[in-house]
C-alpha cells in the first residue's frame, strides 16, 4: 500500500536524491533551509534521530527526517524557503519550533477554534498559516503550510 | 555389632557405649518377643462368647452400641489385643464381610478371664442395602455372630418428572422449571437440593452446564415426593447448543442413597441456547452516554465497562459513557470517575505513564495502572489501563498540546475503550526506542521517555480474553436520512467462534498493513475521486472524513470542518486490502450538516468533513452494517489480523 502511494507521490517528478551531510538539520516554516544551524539550537539536537534525506521535485525540494518517532517532511521552494511541513508517526511533533515565527499566530487561531468532539481531525487557519491534523493511533498525520509562500504550480495537496 | 567392638581399638567412647546399650535392648526385645509374648499368645485361646444383637434397621453412617464378651480359654495369659466388628450377610467372616468403624482394645487377659464392654460402631459409607449379621472378631478365626440381623436401609432420591424448557433462549435468560423428586428407597432421606443442567446428551456428563437456581427439598420418608417450581437462569457463557434440561436430585450429594446413578431426569424436548457472554450493548447517543459529556457530540457510540481492583471480584465499579473506539487500542478512564483503587505499573521502580494523542490533536495523559476489567459478561481480565489524569507528574510536550483531556466534560467521555486492530497500543517502536513520545517514566514530577516491552504496554483488552480474543464485531442499526435521536447496537467480542459473531457468507475481509519492516500503520486503501488514500475504519470518528470535492462545500463557521452541500450528494469509493485485494465499492451520501445538526437528532448516516490526506470511515459507515475488526496476529474464519471485514 505504501509503495503504491509512493509511486503516486513520485509521479510529481523525482529529479534527484541526495543525502545531506548536515547533522540534525532542521528548517522552520517561512525560513531558509540554510538556517539549519540556528534551528538546531532551537531544538534539542538529541531529538533528531537521523540525517535528513532530500528529494528534489520540479517546483520544490522535500527534506525528510525522523524526529521523536515521527517522520517530518519539509517542503522548500526553489529559492530555499520552507513553505510547508508534513508529518506522520506515533505523535504529532512539537509545532512551536517547526512553525517558527508563525507559532504565535497559530496559537492565537487555535485558541479561537472550538473543539469538536468526535471529529478526529483538526484544521486551524489564520491569516498566514494553516495547520491540519488527522490520522489515528500509530500513525498520526498532519501538515502546516504558509499559503502565501507556496510556489506557483504547486498544489497544496502535494504537502502530505 | 560384635565386630564393631572387636575392631574398636581405642578407649571406649561415650557414643560407642550408647550403641552397645541400644544393641542390647534390641536383643532383649527380640528375646522377649520370641520366648515370652509369642509363647503366651500361642497358649492363650481367645473365644467370643456373646455379642449383642444389632438394631433392627440402620443406615449408612448409622451408629449403634455393640456389647460383646471375650474369654481367654487358654493356659497362658493373652497379650493385649483388639476386637473388630463386621457386617456379614452369611453370619460368618468372609471376604464380603464389611468392617465397621469402631473397635475395642482389650488389655491382657489371664487364663479363664473374660472381658465384656459396650462399643460404638459406625456403618461405613457405601455399605449396600441388605440384611446383615453382626460379627465380633478378636481375630479372624474366632468370630461370633449375632442371632438377629440388621436391615440396612437407604433412601433413593429419584427425579420422576421435569417440565420442558422453552424452545430457545439466550445466556442470561431465566425460565421456570417444575419437577418432582421422590424417595424410592426404603430409608428416610434428609433434606436435599435439586439442581438443574443443560446437557446436549441428556445425561449429566462433563459437558453439562449448571444453571443458576436450585430447589430445596425437605426430608422425605420412603415413598414421599416433593413437587415444586423454581426459576433458573442460563449462565451467560453457556456455549451455543441444543440441550436437554436436566433436574438432578440431591445434586450436592448430601444424602447417602442406595443408588446415586438415578438422580437425574431429562426433559422430553430440547432448548436451543445462544452464547451471550461476549455481548456489550452500544448506545449511539443513548442511555449509556452521559448527558454531561454528550451535548454537541453527534454519532457518539457509548458502552459500559466494569473495572475492579486487581484480582478482586467485589471491589468493582461499572462505568458508563465509555467511548467505543475501534481506531485505537487500550482502555483509558478518567481519574475523576474511578472509585476503585488500581495498582501503579512501574519500570525500575518508576511510575509508568502514557501520552496518547488522537488525530484531532487532543491527548490523554496519565499513569498506567493494573486493573481487573470485565467486558460484557466475560471473565475478568487483569490488564494495564491508562488512568487519564492531566495533573499526574509533568505532562510531556505531546500531552501539553492543544486539547489535553483534563476532564470527562472536556474530552466528551468518561473513558475510551480501544478495541481496534492493534495489540498492544504502541507496538515495536515503543519497545525499541525511549523517545517514542508515548511512554514515560515519572519520578516525582519529572517524566522522561522510556522504552516499554510489548508485554508491559497497554493492551487491547479483548486480546487478553480467554476465548473471545481474536477481534470484535460492531453491529449498529441503520438510521433514516435526516437522522435519529439515538440508536442501540451491540459490540460482540470474538469473531467466528459463536453463533452471534460468525460472519455470514457475504462478508469480505480487507487486510490492514501490518508489516513492521515497512510500516505498521494499520491502514488499507480507499480510492476516492480517482485518488488513492490511506484509510481505516473507526467507530471513534463520528463522520466520514476525506478530501473535499467541489461538490462538497464546507459549512459555515459554527460547523466548520463539516460538509454542507445544498442537497444530498451521492458518492462512491473503492476499498482495497493492503495487499491490493480484495476490492469493493462503497456507496455513501453526504448531507448538509448545518441543517442536520439544527434538528434534535444526534445520529446521522450522511455526515462528513474535509480531511486532506486520508479516508476515515467513521460511524456513518457502521450504521446499518456489521463490521468485523480483526486484531493483529490473531486468526479467525476471516483470516489473520489486522483486518476489517464487512
Amino acid at each position: 500500500m505504501k509503495k503504491k502511494l509512493l509511486v503516486l507521490f513520485f509521479c510529481f517528478g523525482l529529479l534527484v536524491l541526495v543525502f545531506l551531510g548536515v547533522r540534525g538539520a532542521r528548517a522552520t516554516l517561512g525560513e531558509s533551509v540554510d538556517s539549519v544551524e540556528s534551528d538546531r539550537k532551537t531544538l534539542s539536537a538529541a531529538k533528531v534521530t537521523s540525517n535528513p534525506i532530500s528529494t528534489a521535485y520540479a517546483n520544490y525540494t522535500v527534506y525528510q527526517l525522523e524526529y521523536d518517532g515521527t517522520t517530518v517532511r519539509e517542503y522548500a521552494s526553489p529559492s530555499g524557503i520552507v513553505f510547508g511541513i508534513a508529518w506522520n508517526g506515533l505523535v504529532h511533533p512539537d509545532l512551536t519550533p517547526l512553525l517558527g515565527s508563525y507559532a504565535s499566530e497559530y496559537q492565537g487561531a487555535l485558541a479561537r477554534t472550538v473543539r469538536k468532539h468526535g471529529e478526529r481531525h483538526l484544521r486551524v487557519e489564520s491569516d498566514h498559516v494553516v495547520i491540519e491534523k488527522w490520522g489515528h493511533m500509530r500513525n498520526l498525520r498532519g501538515r502546516a503550510y504558509a499559503p502565501d509562500l507556496i510556489p506557483a504550480g504547486v498544489n497544496v495537496d502535494e504537502i502530505k | 555389632m560384635k565386630s564393631n567392638r572387636i575392631r574398636f581399638n581405642g578407649p571406649l567412647r561415650r557414643d560407642r557405649i550408647t550403641i552397645n546399650v541400644v544393641n542390647a535392648f534390641i536383643l532383649l526385645s527380640i528375646a522377649l518377643l520370641t520366648l515370652g509374648f509369642g509363647r503366651a499368645n500361642a497358649q492363650a485361646d481367645l473365644v467370643e462368647t456373646s455379642v449383642s444383637n444389632p438394631p433392627a434397621t440402620t443406615i449408612e453412617k448409622g451408629r449403634f452400641w455393640v456389647t460383646d464378651t471375650v474369654k481367654n480359654e487358654g493356659a497362658d495369659p493373652a497379650s493385649p489385643f483388639v476386637i473388630q466388628y463386621y457386617f456379614s450377610a452369611t453370619g460368618s467372616k468372609d471376604t464380603s464381610s464389611i468392617l465397621l468403624s469402631g473397635e475395642r482394645s482389650v488389655a491382657s487377659l489371664n487364663p479363664g478371664q473374660s472381658s465384656r464392654r459396650p462399643t460404638i460402631v459406625t456403618v461405613p459409607l457405601g455399605t449396600p442395602v441388605g440384611q446383615y449379621y453382626l460379627l465380633a472378631c478378636p481375630d479372624d478365626n474366632s468370630c461370633i455372630s449375632s442371632t438377629k440381623t440388621v436391615q440396612l436401609t437407604a433412601p433413593d432420591l429419584v427425579e420422576t418428572s421435569v417440565s420442558d424448557p422453552p424452545a430457545s433462549a439466550f445466556g442470561g435468560d431465566s425460565f421456570s422449571v417444575t419437577d418432582t423428586v421422590q424417595n424410592q428407597g426404603n430409608g428416610s432421606a434428609t433434606a436435599s437440593i435439586t439442581r438443574y443442567y443443560f446437557s446436549s446428551t441428556g445425561v449429566k456428563d462433563n459437558g453439562a452446564v449448571l444453571l443458576t437456581g436450585s430447589r430445596s427439598i425437605p426430608a422425605l420418608a420412603p415413598g414421599a415426593a416433593s413437587k415444586g417450581t423454581v426459576t433458573v437462569k442460563i449462565p451467560f457463557n453457556t456455549p451455543d447448543g441444543i440441550y436437554y434440561l436436566l433436574a438432578c436430585a440431591d445434586d450436592t450429594d448430601k444424602v447417602a442413597e442406595s443408588n446415586d446413578t438415578n438422580n437425574c431426569i431429562g426433559s422430553s424436548t430440547q432448548i436451543t441456547s445462544y452464547y451471550t457472554a461476549n455481548v456489550l450493548p452500544i448506545t449511539v447517543n443513548g442511555s449509556l452516554c452521559s448527558a454531561a459529556t454528550s451535548s454537541s457530540y453527534p454519532n457518539k457510540p457509548c458502552v459500559s465497562v466494569t473495572v475492579c481492583s486487581p484480582g478482586s471480584t467485589t471491589d468493582c465499579q461499572t462505568i458508563d459513557d465509555i467511548l467505543l473506539d475501534t481506531g485505537s487500542s487500550g482502555l483509558r478512564i478518567f481519574k475523576q470517575v474511578l472509585t476503585v483503587s488500581l495498582t501503579q505499573e512501574t519500570i525500575d521502580s518508576n511510575a509508568l505513564a502514557e501520552c496518547i494523542q488522537y488525530g484531532d490533536g487532543s491527548s490523554d495523559w496519565g499513569p498506567v495502572k493494573m486493573a481487573g476489567i470485565i467486558l460484557g459478561n466475560e471473565p475478568a481480565v487483569q490488564v494495564p489501563i491508562q488512568v487519564i489524569n492531566q495533573t499526574f507528574g509533568t505532562p510531556p510536550e505531546p500531552c501539553q498540546g492543544q486539547y489535553p483531556d483534563t476532564s470527562p466534560a472536556e474530552a466528551g467521555f468518561n473513558g475510551i475503550l480501544g478495541v481496534g486492530i492493534f495489540n498492544p497500543d504502541c507496538g515495536s517502536e515503543c519497545a525499541s526506542y525511549s523517545d517514542n513520545g508515548m511512554y514515560y517514566i515519572c519520578n516525582g514530577r519529572i517524566c522522561t521517555g522510556t522504552a516499554v516491552p510489548l508485554s508491559s504496554q497497554v493492551p487491547n483488552p479483548v486480546a487478553l480474553l480467554p476465548r473471545d480474543n481474536n477481534g470484535v464485531v460492531v453491529q449498529l442499526p441503520g438510521v433514516p436520512t435526516g437522522g435519529s435521536i439515538s440508536v442501540n447496537g451491540q459490540l460482540l467480542l470474538g469473531i467466528g467462534n459463536h453463533s452471534n459473531n460468525t460472519p455470514s457468507a457475504g462478508v469480505t475481509a480487507y487486510a490492514a498493513d501490518d508489516n513492521p519492516a515497512d510500516d505498521n500503520y494499520g491502514e488499507f486503501l480507499t480510492t476516492f475521486n480517482g485518488t488513492p488514500l490511506y484509510s481505516f475504519l473507526d467507530t471513534g470518528s463520528n463522520g466520514l472524513f476525506f478530501p473535499a470535492l467541489s461538490s462538497l462545500p464546507g459549512c459555515g463557521s459554527y460547523n466548520s470542518g463539516w460538509f454542507c452541500p445544498s442537497s444530498l450528494v451521492n458518492l462512491s469509493a473503492t476499498n482495497e486490502g493492503a495487499s491490493g485485494s480484495p476490492s469493493g465499492a462503497v456507496s455513501f451520501q453526504i448531507g448538509n450538516c448545518d441543517s442536520l445538526f439544527s434538528s434534535s437528532n444526534m445520529v446521522f448516516l450522511d455526515i462528513g468533513g474535509d480531511c486532506p490526506g486520508e479516508f476515515d470511515w467513521g460511524i456513518p459507515f457502521h450504521l446499518g452494517r456489521t463490521v468485523y475488526v480483526g486484531i493483529e496476529n490473531q486468526s479467525s474464519t476471516l483470516g489473520t489480523g489486522p483486518y476489517w471485514a464487512y
